[in-house]
């Protein structure tokens, strides 16, 4: 059995705007581990959703996949494979759970009835196995038996969330695309769905993409933390290692920038300048605006991702 | 002079945006052709439409290409005429139920409560009442003339627009830049006039519009039903008269024919125009990040 | 005239709205539930809690934007309700807000330079447009907006999320008013433009005298910008003190459960397994709260005499109270 459960390769997506073109994912390359989460992280509009939904060929126009390559299984490249093969992988190997989705539930139907749903839209079997299913499910994540007829409307934030996973691992998948999972929940209930997170991920052996604009969540979820700006990849690595000593001045920042109680200093500190336009990018590194340590040649030519400490940096720092 | 207005006008993104949009040109090209027609009646018309030029029921000739009517009176110069009536009655239907349609919407979306409550259901009532046989009722009552049908299309109408605005009121109101607003010390009055109603805009005028054609198609009703002017030549009233003297047993089809398709023309035109205000409108709303 | 230290008093103040379900039964739902507490002049006093707290309704009435259903507010002195006209005009000189979503605050349809001006515009204080420039420019200065030129003409949608908040803020310091409510000002920014946001803020207060509520769900946030805090829980302030002694020494059950609840990339494998079975608990509604204490079905410290007592806001140590009987 392979170590890698799933290798992107070279991926690129791009979306055309009234601007012009946007380079939502620029040429982004990572392996993902079997058993572990991999957190991405970034800010708003870095491409990691756009990331998430490639993966499994969910662009839509006017979006489009230019190229690469994602190897589930070192077998099967999900970018080349018929609709038909691709409709056997999505929800059986691979699934998601979408951002913003525990608000878009079906407000006219029961929870059980929508996991039994995804039960039976994907896989051919009889209506009362899939109910079994999906209340063993929906119990697993936390729904208690008495609220399993309920609808979305009579259930809490985190309970809505916890049915968006139920649904998610309701055929079985190997690996799980996670896009901001916690973030519209309040800080108790984030801790419940990041934990059971952990836990079903230990108990259904699930490989699981943890995407994210809040590095501190994955400091307690995540096995290796990859950073994204700019569509691009600009560090990768373990995750006890990245928070000690972030290599990359971008991974610095970010960590530096958030703001924890409790802690001895109370400096404030942030990257100065904006958010990147994606649509022209600066030159060279794209960040070189904002970097502290930018020398003539980062305005210039764009580092290349270089394999540094079991991990990736893409920084001339490194070269 | 002209110039700085023609510019101005083109460079306001709404008419910019309809002039991109393939049916609101249609649309536009049709309603100016009209406007054009109607402005310069008197004197693209070839006969004076009152005159009598020849022995009734004539039929197309050269020198009148529709023929005559029961009278003796040029069709095609009555048609010409006819677009003044419709124009202004849709134009003026439109504009003063759009006027009190948007200020109840206002109010009664802004205010709430109880006011919110009666107006609401007077609303209601009013949507509720069959409004063909009360227009008929009231026309009646009142007495043909352009003024009154004018009156009684407006009162009759501004149900629809005063439910849409009070909605967008609504929403509008819960909104963070309105609540700024209250913060800093506006008056009720200044919010809702000069902040809310500029963001409905767009939505209103798409209303508007499409409302040109109800008002177009009622009077044409009301004229045709004997309800209408008799002292403005109007496309109702001619279908009137054609209808009543029997024009199609006659054979003379273009007599009900031309006031007909330029009715049906018109008002589709408001409606293509409408439609693409409502598209342009649309957008616009939904935010542009 | 002495300036009063305490510039805002607030008296068991309560807030519910109703719902309309019965027509008979009348339920409501208690956002505000008999809070009192005090913000004195050049502090930033925090509201802190998750959704649904009350804190965001809290902030609302103070500034008057919504009518209590019982209780007191005092500004300077003064009670709010019964302001009327010119006065209440002054106040609203004197009392500004910033909102959470910088898109959300500003029309999208004013530019900058009318959306910072125009409080000015209402108030009268500008005369003529060259004045309304000037104003403006300097507004913009105070924000850290520069190049200013470039700023004046941008509509909402062409600025970043930062450079919105920016402009909010200038609008709301553009009056020079004494009191500032700022609800979650840096909750939908990226994490690498907070800090700079909250630094402006800081800023601000210094230059321009200014006080203070902060309202945050973000416990981070509160440890580095304010300086006393209230801990709030369906509508109930449970925990009130300085910064530093509530989140380092919390006494409340709840406030523990927060702060044991933050993911902490410094230390990130400390668990408080005490807290753990009592966080997979629903919070109840607002609506039917439990009768006594409003956190007992949640507390791991709950006793009898918590299920039908509510506990009162009593000091417990200097300047630091919880309502809780574990300390009664």
């Amino acid at each position: 059995m392979k170590m890698m459960i799933l290798e992107v390769k070279g991926l690129k997506t791009y979306y055309d705007s009234r601007r012009g073109c946007v380079k939502a994912v620029d040429d982004v390359s990572f392996n993902l581990k079997r058993g572990e989460v991999l957190g991405i992280v970034g800010e708003s509009g870095c491409g990691k959703t756009t990331l998430g939904l490639s993966i499994l060929r969910l662009i839509r126009p006017p979006g489009k996949i230019l190229k690469g390559d994602v190897i589930y299984d070192g077998k099967i490249n999900i970018m080349k494979i018929s609709k038909e093969e691709l409709r056997k992988v999505r929800w059986k190997e691979i699934s998601m759970i979408f951002q913003g989705a525990m608000n878009a539930l079906n407000p006219v139907h029961k929870i059980i009835d929508q996991v039994v749903e995804a039960i039976v839209l994907h896989e051919g079997i009889e209506k009362s196995e899939a109910v079994e299913r999906a209340a063993k499910m929906l119990q697993l994540t936390g729904i208690p038996l008495d609220r399993m007829k309920s609808y979305p409307f009579e259930l809490s934030g985190g309970m809505k969330q916890r049915v968006v996973i139920a649904m998610a691992l309701a055929c079985n998948p190997k690996i799980v695309i996670a896009d901001e999972p916690t973030t519209a929940l309040d800080v108790v209930v984030q801790k419940g769905i990041i934990d059971l997170l952990t836990n079903l991920k230990r108990k259904l052996n699930l490989s699981l993409l943890f995407i994210t604009h809040d590095p501190s969540i994955l400091s307690v979820v995540s096995d290796r933390i990859m950073v994204i700006y700019a569509g691009k990849i600009v560090e990768i690595g373990e995750t006890r290692k990245i928070i000690e000593k972030p290599l990359h001045p971008y991974t610095q920042g970010l960590f530096k920038s958030i703001l924890l109680p409790l802690e001895q200093s109370k400096e404030l500190i942030s990257i100065p300048g904006d958010p990147p336009d994606l649509v022209n990018p600066p030159s060279g590194c794209r960040f070189h605006p904002r970097c502290p340590y930018r020398m003539e040649l980062c305005e210039v030519e764009e580092p290349l991702p270089r394999s540094q400490r079991d991990g990736i940096v893409a920084c001339h720092l490194y070269g | 002079m002209t110039k700085l207005m023609l510019s101005k006008i083109l460079e306001n993104e709404i008419v910019a945006a309809l002039l991109n949009n393939r049916k609101g040109c249609v649309g536009l090209i049709i309603v100016i052709f009209f406007i054009f027609m109607a402005v310069t009646a008197d004197i693209i018309s070839p006969y004076n439409p009152w005159e009598i030029v020849g022995p009734p029921y004539s039929p197309p000739s050269s020198s009148h290409p529709l023929g005559l009517n029961d009278i003796g009176q040029d069709i095609l110069s009555e048609l010409i005429h006819g677009s003044r009536v419709s124009l202004i009655v849709g134009f003026s239907v439109a504009f003063f139920g759009t006027l009190i349609g948007v200020t109840v919407g206002l109010i009664s979306g802004y205010y709430g409560g109880i006011i919110d409550d009666v107006i609401t259901r007077g609303i209601d009532i009013l949507l509720a009442l069959p409004s063909l046989p009360l227009i008929i009722l009231l026309a009646a009552y009142l007495g043909p003339s352009l003024f009154n049908i004018i009156f009684v299309l407006s009162i009759m109408g501004w149900g629809g627009i005063a439910r849409i605005v009070r909605a967008q009121t609504l929403s509008l109101r819960e909104r963070a830049f309105v609540e700024s607003c209250k913060a800093i010390g506006m008056s009720n009055f200044q919010i809702i006039f000069k902040v809310i109603l500029p963001n409905i805009f767009p939505i209103i005028l798409a209303e508007t519009v499409l409302r040109v054609t109800g008002a177009i198609l009622s009077e044409a009703g009301l004229s045709f039903l004997g309800l209408g002017d008799p002292t403005k030549k109007s496309w109702g009233m001619m279908l009137y008269y054609a209808n009543s003297r029997f024009a199609i047993f006659l054979g003379r089809w273009e007599w009900v024919f031309a006031p007909g398709f330029s009715i049906a023309l018109l008002g589709t035109a408001f409606c293509l125009i409408g439609s693409a205000l409502d598209e342009i409108a649309n957008p616009k709303i939904r935010r542009e990040r | 005239m002495k300036l009063s230290e305490v510039l805002v008093v607030v008296k068991n103040l309560k807030k519910y709205f109703p719902l309309k379900r019965g027509f008979f039964s009348r339920t409501y739902v208690r956002a505000v539930d008999d809070i009192s507490f005090e913000i004195k002049r050049g502090e930033i006093f925090c509201l802190a809690g998750e959704s649904g707290c009350g804190k965001t309704t809290t902030g609302r009435l103070l500034l008057r934007l919504i009518k209590p259903t019982s209780g007191k507010i005092f500004f300077e002195g003064e009670d709010l309700m019964k302001l009327k006209g010119n006065d209440l005009k002054n106040f609203r000189r004197k009392a500004q807000i910033i909102f959470q979503d910088p898109f959300e605050s500003l029309n999208p349809r004013e530019k900058v330079i009318d959306a910072i001006t125009k409080p000015l515009e209402i108030h009268k204080i500008i005369k003529d447009k060259n004045d309304k420039i000037e104003y403006a420019h300097n507004l913009l200065r105070s924000v850290d907006l520069t190049p200013t030129e470039y700023f004046l003409e941008k509509y909402p949608h062409q600025l970043s999320g930062g450079q919105r908040q920016r402009v909010a803020i200038a609008r709301a310091i553009s009056l020079k008013p004494k009191f500032i409510v700022a609800d979650e000002p840096v909750s939908m920014l990226d994490l690498s433009i907070r800090a700079g946001i909250l630094r402006l803020l800081i800023d601000l207060k210094e230059k321009l005298k200014l006080t203070y509520l902060f309202i945050t769900h973000d416990l981070g946030v509160a440890w580095h910008i304010a300086d006393r805090i209230a801990i709030m829980y369906l509508g109930e302030i449970v925990e009130l003190g300085s910064v530093k002694e509530v989140l380092s020494t919390p006494l409340h059950p709840y406030t523990q459960l927060l702060i044991s609840s933050v993911p902490n990339p410094r230390n990130p494998f400390t668990t408080n397994i005490d807290i753990e079975h009592f966080a997979q608990i629903e919070i109840p509604s607002a609506v039917n709260p439990p009768s006594g204490c409003k956190f007992h079905n949640r507390c791991p410290k709950k006793v009898m005499k918590c299920t039908m007592e509510r506990p009162i806001l009593k000091e417990q140590a200097p300047n630091h109270f919880v309502s809780c009987h574990m300390y009664s």
